[in-house]
């Protein structure tokens, strides 16, 4: 596991990023990267009692599907929109949240002026990096599908950098956080749809 | 799973186990009564009401002792006695509530209340970290997007736009607070508390270390 740990992390933020700066396809694939990604992160693989890991991938999974999009999947524009030309164009479009991520990448490096007997480098530096990249779309964003990706890479964050001090969550509050991302994917869903049907009507 | 244990779930989890079953039964009701949509919403109404009282007598005879404490593997739910006294009120003061309450949505309110005790009666049951707090807010952040959905109104639908931000705003915040207090321990801001992080024996070795030089010689460290 720790020869993947950094790839992990290097896969979450560039997730993070993308799912807070592209729009439709793009953002929705990369909040499902994300979620595999810091899952991974959080609860190790190696671990045998997988519970946790279950629990948030399921409760992700369960809600990425409540609030999909429709015609997600259309093949030719799932090619065009994961296309690396357009990925790396929407990165070159919004220098800031790539500097404020790589911003919170070394910020997250540094260890923590506190006195915390120990921490994971790596962890707290993806757990940082994505709070930074998710917390300003969050407390600014006008579109509520923004915000709900915002509000997911921004709990993905906090995960990381708690797992970082204080290791994988116990059974309970995996699933207690788990239904959170159930939760907010949905809710943010069902509040899209409705306030896009009403300003269609109008 | 034997037959004590699963009275046992049924006990620790009796609250929670009652607004699930009103998501089938609210449904059951409007498939009974079919076409006659005010004839089942007042039959639903009915039905919260009485699973609402129900949820009251029972959390009051499961009580909070140790037959309604629920083990499995790691979680522990241990139903505390504020939490059920809580369901006991609540439960009785909502059913009159709804049974004032007017209108076809009644029943939904009363599905919310159910959903609400219960919410808080299991966040009072898990013994400590961030699970209750985690489960209160996505808890008041579901029942507001319950609250508000059926209807196309938009100034509800960003009203719980605005709770999905704070909430989301707010467990960060709980969770950086968490960080911080373990971070800085008591006896940084209070001389009275003594350092957390002492094991047994070091306080022990303290204590004879004073009790020696009380006495006027030096402290043994056998033990």
């Amino acid at each position: 596991m720790p020869s993947l740990e950094l790839p992990l992390v290097l896969i979450a933020i560039l997730a993070g990023t993308l799912a807070v700066t592209s729009a439709g396809r793009g953002a929705w694939v990369a909040i499902a990267v994300l979620a595999l990604s810091s899952s991974a992160l959080e609860f190790s693989v190696a671990d045998p009692n997988r519970i946790g890991l279950i629990l948030r991938l399921s409760a992700i999974g369960i809600g990425l599907v409540a609030a999909l999009p429709e015609n997600l999947f259309e093949r030719e524009a799932l090619r065009r929109d994961l296309a690396l030309s357009t990925l790396a164009r929407t990165l070159r479009e919004h220098p800031v949240v790539v500097a404020s991520a790589l911003a919170g990448l070394l910020l997250g490096l540094v260890p923590l002026a506190l006195p915390i007997e120990s921490s994971s480098d790596a962890l707290r530096a993806a757990g940082i990096a994505l709070l930074v990249v998710g917390l300003p779309p969050l407390l600014t964003s006008r579109f509520i599908e923004a915000t709900t990706r915002a509000a997911v890479v921004t709990l993905a964050g906090t995960m990381l950098l708690r797992t970082s001090i204080f290791g994988a969550l116990d059974p309970l509050t995996a699933m207690a956080i788990g239904a959170g991302f159930t939760c907010i994917l949905v809710v943010g869903g069902s509040v899209a749809t409705r306030i896009s049907n009403a300003e269609e009507e109008r | 799973m034997t037959e004590l244990e699963a009275l046992t779930a049924i006990r620790a989890l009796f609250p929670t186990l009652m607004a699930l079953s009103s998501l089938a039964l609210v449904p059951l009701i409007q498939l009974w009564r079919g076409s006659q949509r005010d004839d089942a919403a007042t039959y639903a109404t009915f039905g919260v009401q009485l699973l609402l009282l129900i949820t009251s007598v029972g959390a009051a005879l499961a009580g909070a002792g140790y037959l309604s404490t629920l083990k499995i593997g790691q979680i522990t739910i241990d139903p505390s006695e504020p939490g059920r006294l809580l369901v006991l009120l609540g439960g009785i003061v909502f059913a009159v509530i709804v049974g004032a309450g007017e209108g076809r949505r009644a029943g939904t309110m009363g599905q919310i209340a159910l959903f609400g005790i219960a919410a808080i009666d299991l966040a009072l049951a898990i013994p400590s970290g961030i699970a209750p707090i985690a489960l209160l807010l996505f808890a008041s952040l579901g029942i507001s997007g319950a609250a508000a959905s059926g209807k196309d109104d938009v100034g509800r639908a960003r009203a719980v736009f605005r709770d999905l931000r704070t909430v989301s705003l707010l467990l960060p915040a709980v969770v950086i607070a968490e960080i911080l207090r373990t971070a800085i321990s008591y006896a940084a801001v209070d001389p009275s508390t003594p350092p957390p992080h002492r094991s047994p024996q070091e306080r022990r070795l303290a204590f004879r270390s004073f009790s020696s030089w009380l006495q006027g010689s030096s402290p043994s460290t056998a033990d």
